[in-house]
């Protein structure tokens, strides 16, 4: 499964969880950082410049179990903390746009439903079609839900005040690779120049680059069954889009709001320098 | 419950028309007398008993004088002539006041000369109403507002309009015809007192023995007290005698003698006229109970024991169809009275009767919302008074402070409704005094007890109040909004009528509005539903319609060649009938196969044009031209029309599209397009190679349909998702798509999806073509694709093709937050679109007013 990034992700959160630990311990009985905050800077991620770690400290296992199972919480939490920031980012009767099932989204929209009322507009998100569960899910909620299909999205597009995503990643450069769909609706919402809100937690920040966005996927699920197209035909379906910076608004995370510009700055912050080609 | 209201419903209107016959005849000569009826008034008094009534006429001389005159005038009238001018007397009674209805049971217990009083009790109401409207304005607050509804109603029978139309048109109608049930046919509030009034007088000449028994004094009473509650101002001796006879009256007469002859009266005409629709009220009483239960518990109960009558005063109120539940409710209450007529005392009868007429005047002068409120509000009066069973006076005081009391704790509107009511009565309330001495001394009793009830009421009537408008508004919310556009309508024919009932009774089940798209016309899988026998329709329209509604014709293009096929055998097979112009004739009769076929499936734009093009030719036929010269022409300016417009342009398009495809490009199209087929076949045979990008949505997948022949052709082809598109983008070099139709501003509606496409044309610099036919431009402009647009069938999304979430909304319907859409067209702002290919030349989407100007000026410029 080349396209998840997750994974990686928390590797690379891991490693610079641990360097973090040994830096304190070090820092603890040294006096002094191993390295400072200046010297990470600078360090030449290309070079795959691996502090060197030699020091013996004995309490470094418990500090760094202690830190992880830490980070644990803080990922479990996420969906809660993005939830909880819905009331501050929807007013009441608003027109929510959203496409496709996303548990992050369902849960953001649920929350806000208890202060506010408002309307969403769902997309079905055509290969999956996952938009249907969501629909239910949000009427059952006491959401106001309408279902529509994916090419009314830009129909639509013009009576919605906000459009809010989720995603599968995002990208270093602050565009996200996302369901098939998002692209068409993203540059819809840019045309009717509608805020689009992506919730993600942070641990989806990844630090990969836009290039390797496509995988397709395979294009039977979109032929109907009664047509037997001949082989000559190409029929692909992509297996995500990819959203560019410039069409998303914002990132809804666990800690704040972030914009895709200020996005490096956060995967410097989550990851190690050493970790970028990992 | 709908259904069996419905044919109920159904069967007094048949007969209500039938008697709108007899009614229209008679009700005919009333308009007339109304002019020469203060002339006519004082001699025409055919009644004995009356002697009163002209004098006081003379004395008072005011507005209401000239109206029994006019009651005189009606009475010498055949008897035919009268039964219709008592039922709109009733009817205006019902609007009136309290004191008529009291007048009117009276009246009816009376033999022969309660007839007479009855009639003149309408000919003051009437008078009041049709004749001296000046005079009216001066008069009492309850004469205005009769007579304004009444002028209006008056009208309607005249024309012969269908009962349905207006409740007092009812009422006119099932009293004009004696032998039809009166209480079926009588109006909502009004029909248990007007009923039983009516019963009276009609049944007097059926059992004269009867009437003769009854004092004839009583009627002239009777007569005299409607005069003088009209007219406050007058106080004759006469009259003060009259209105306190006729109170006493109403409760000694029909306690003693009068009541025993009444009773059986009644029962007698009740019966003979409910018996045989008895089956039908049947179910009708059931649900009258239930919602009398539902309303206020204890209430109901007295009300439950007398299930028949109370079916027979849901007939007369449904008559004109399911919405008016909300009359049967406040009816309810003074049918259950007069079902107790053996039980119970005439007063309480004449009481509800007042609360009725109360609640009638209340509808009219406040707007509908204060009308319902009205209704329930006297309803629950009505049923504590029944309760308490107190004397008619207490009772008709009590009604007059009940809705007094109300108006503190409820509504603005209401209160402003009730004070009116209040003032009114008050109004009437004090002509009687100043007319006679019993009167005073009545109403000075009748205000000691009002301030005692008032007292005791007005925390009861709220409370009920409260509990009983949740309850209604809960149990018939539709039914109160329904009822009162149904107000509005009764002057309105009788197939608007049928029409509206057929949209309420349709919209029962689905009358949920989808958020932002309420405006839309809802999708039904059922087609328009037609009258039996109608031939109207032509078949071959029926069939395209039927055809249009299930998709097998569909694109804009093929439904305008077939709309105008089926036109054609319509014109075809038209003979003009005689004495009738065929252009006039033949467009009047083209419009239901139009609308027939915009209720199978919202007409295209292309459609509408190519109509409107027929239209056209139609009206410019000179008037003197044989038929069959004409309708040649007509016939070949439609096959010109296909001809020209279609089949020439689309190859022309063609080539002008193949010119601006170069060799090797990747074109991406959207579904399924013969005209964009045409285009990629044109440019191969000019020796371009072309590949193909079929952008495809689910619903329905016709783009799988253009695969399969591009690739016959030997076209490179790619299938796509619509939300696919971005990836493949890169690669395209032109999107070519078809409109449906061009607005005025250069904005394209092409099918759903065609907007993306256009946006993710623009946002990789890709051109974006647009074929289209002239014949598809429109003269609108739209800037957004939800203001003008269709909704599909819903459920082709739910089911969609995923096997995971397949049905899994199957019960949408049910849940009332969530709505399923499905849009049909979109509109892409002209902005995305690069050109537009017509037959006429590749034009930039500005130069669209320019063609309308230059070719369709005369056919889209006619509307």
């Amino acid at each position: 499964m080349p396209w998840e990034t997750t994974p990686c992700n928390m590797v690379q959160r891991v490693i610079k969880i641990v360097i973090d630990e040994y830096n304190t311990c070090r820092g603890a009985s040294d006096g002094g950082g191993y390295q400072g905050f200046s010297q990470m800077m600078f360090v030449d991620p290309a070079s795959g410049d691996l502090p060197e770690c030699t020091d013996v400290i004995p309490e470094l296992q418990d500090r760094i179990l202690e830190a992880v199972a830490e980070h644990k919480a803080e990922v479990e939490q996420s969906q809660e903390l993005i939830a909880l920031q819905g009331e501050s980012k929807i007013h009441s009767d608003e027109v929510i746009m959203t496409c496709g099932m996303c548990p992050m989204v369902l849960a953001f929209l649920t929350k806000a439903a208890r202060r506010r009322k408002f309307h969403v507009i769902v997309a079905e998100c055509a290969p999956k079609h996952d938009g249907h569960p969501m629909a239910k899910s949000l009427c059952s909620a006491g959401i106001q839900t309408t279902l529509i299909q994916d090419c009314a999205v830009f129909p639509m597009m013009s009576r919605v005040n906000k459009v809010i995503i989720g995603t599968q990643t995002v990208l270093s450069n602050g565009g996200i690779k996302t369901f098939v769909g998002a692209a068409p609706l993203a540059s819809a919402a840019k045309f009717y120049s509608v805020p689009l809100y992506v919730c993600t937690p942070t641990y989806k920040f990844s630090l990969v680059s836009s290039e390797e966005v496509n995988h397709h996927g395979s294009g039977s699920t979109i032929v109907p069954q009664d047509s037997n197209l001949t082989s000559s035909v190409n029929v692909v379906v992509a297996k995500f889009d990819y959203v560019p910076p410039e069409n998303v608004t914002s990132f809804i995370t666990n800690n704040r709001g972030i914009a895709p510009s200020y996005v490096y700055r956060q995967l410097s912050e989550l990851y190690h320098p050493t970790s970028y080609d990992l | 419950m709908a259904p069996p209201e419905g044919s109920k419903r159904r069967k007094p209107r048949k007969r209500s028309k039938k008697r709108t016959s007899q009614s229209g005849a008679c009700a005919s000569p009333s308009p007339g007398r109304i002019p020469g009826e203060p002339l006519q008034g004082g001699g025409p008094v055919s009644v004995p008993s009356e002697v009163e009534v002209p004098k006081p006429v003379p004395l008072v001389a005011g507005h209401q004088q000239p109206n029994t005159p006019e009651k005189g005038s009606p009475q010498s009238l055949s008897p035919k002539k009268r039964t219709p001018q008592r039922s709109a007397l009733s009817a205006r009674l019902v609007k009136t006041g309290q004191p008529q209805p009291g007048v009117c049971a009276t009246g009816p217990q009376q033999p022969e000369t309660p007839k007479g009083g009855t009639s003149n009790v309408v000919l003051t109401k009437k008078s009041p109403l049709n004749g001296p409207v000046s005079k009216l304005g001066s008069a009492k607050a309850d004469s205005p507002k009769p007579k304004s509804p009444n002028t209006k109603f008056s009208s309607p029978p005249k024309l012969g309009l269908p009962p349905e139309a207006s409740e007092n048109v009812i009422t006119l109608e099932a009293d004009a015809p004696l032998e039809l049930p009166p209480q079926q046919q009588q109006t909502k509030v009004g029909s248990s007192k007007n009923q039983q009034s009516h019963r009276k007088p009609n049944s007097p000449q059926p059992t004269p023995a009867q009437d003769c028994i009854l004092p004839p004094i009583t009627t002239s009473q009777l007569l005299t007290l409607e005069t003088l509650s009209s007219f406050i101002p007058v106080v004759g001796v006469e009259k003060a005698n009259s209105l306190s006879d006729v109170k006493e009256q109403s409760t000694s007469l029909t306690k003693g003698t009068s009541d025993a002859n009444f009773i059986t009266l009644k029962s007698e005409g009740d019966k003979g006229i409910i018996m045989s629709e008895t089956n039908k009220l049947d179910n009708l009483c059931n649900l009258l109970e239930n919602i009398v239960i539902q309303h206020s518990g204890k209430e109901a109960m007295s009300n439950n024991t007398i299930k028949l009558p109370v079916a027979q005063t849901s007939q007369t109120i449904t008559g004109p169809p399911p919405v008016k539940v909300p009359p049967s409710t406040t009816d309810s209450p003074p049918t259950t009275t007069s079902q107790h007529k053996g039980e119970k005392t005439k007063e309480e009868i004449e009481c509800e009767r007042k609360g009725r007429k109360e609640a009638k005047k209340a509808k009219k002068k406040g707007g509908e919302k204060a009308k319902s409120e009205n209704d329930k509000e006297n309803y629950k009066n009505i049923n504590v008074e029944n309760k308490k069973k107190e004397s008619q006076e207490e009772k008709v005081m009590s009604m007059a402070t009940n809705t007094q009391q109300i108006q503190p704790g409820d509504q603005q509107g209401q209160l402003q409704q009730h004070t009116k009511l209040s003032v009114a009565l008050e109004g009437t309330d004090q002509s009687d005094a100043a007319g006679k001495s019993k009167a005073d001394l009545k109403r000075e009793r009748r205000e000691k007890q009002e301030a005692q009830r008032q007292a005791k009421l007005a925390a009861k009537a709220k409370q009920e109040a409260e509990k009983q408008q949740k309850g209604q508004e809960e149990a018939h919310p539709s039914n109160n909004k329904i009822r009162l556009p149904q107000k509005k309508k009764k002057l309105e024919g009788e197939g608007l009528r049928r029409l509206k009932d057929r949209k309420s009774f349709s919209k029962g089940p689905s009358d949920r509005r989808i958020p932002l798209l309420g405006h839309l016309t809802p999708y039904s899988s059922q087609p328009p539903l037609l009258p039996v026998n109608c031939d109207t329709i032509h078949p071959a329209v029926r069939t395209l319609g039927l055809k249009m509604k299930d998709r097998i014709v569909d694109g804009s293009t093929a439904r305008v060649v077939s709309t105008l096929a089926a036109l054609k055998q319509f014109i075809h097979d038209y003979r003009t009938p005689e004495s009738c112009d065929l252009s006039r004739d033949l467009a009047e009769k083209l419009l239901p196969n139009v609308a027939f076929l915009n209720g199978c499936r919202p007409q295209a734009i292309a459609m509408d044009n190519a109509i409107r093009f027929l239209k056209h030719k139609i009206n410019s036929i000179e008037p003197n031209m044989p038929e069959a010269q004409a309708k040649d022409e007509l016939r070949t300016a439609i096959d010109e029309y296909v001809q020209d417009n279609i089949n020439l342009g689309s190859s022309t398009i063609a080539s002008h599209a193949a010119m601006l495809i170069q060799d090797g490009d990747v074109i991406l199209t959207f579904g399924y397009s013969a005209l964009v087929i045409e285009v990629v076949e044109a440019a191969c045979n000019v020796g371009r190679r072309v590949s193909v990008v079929v952008a495809d949505t689910p619903y329905p997948p016709s783009g799988a349909a253009m695969v399969k022949i591009l690739s016959a052709l030997g076209v490179t082809t790619y299938y796509r998702l619509i939300t696919d598109v971005t990836h493949i983008m890169h690669k395209v070099t032109k999107v070519v798509v078809e409109a449906e139709a061009v607005m005025m501003n250069g904005a394209v509606q092409g099918m759903c999806g065609t907007a993306s496409l256009a946006l993710a044309a623009v946002t990789h610099d890709t051109p974006f073509i647009v074929l289209c036919h002239t014949y598809k431009f429109c003269n609108n402009d739209l800037t957004d694709s939800l203001v003008v647009n269709e909704l599909g069938d819903a459920d082709r999304v739910v089911f969609c093709p995923s096997r995971d979430y397949c049905g899994l909304l199957v019960d949408w319907r049910q849940m009332q937050k969530l709505n399923v859409v499905s849009l049909v067209y979109d509109v892409t702002p002209a902005c995305l679109v690069t050109a537009l290919v017509t037959e006429q030349s590749v034009l930039p989407t500005s130069a669209v007013p320019v063609i309308i100007r230059r070719n369709y000026a005369d056919i889209l410029g006619q509307d």
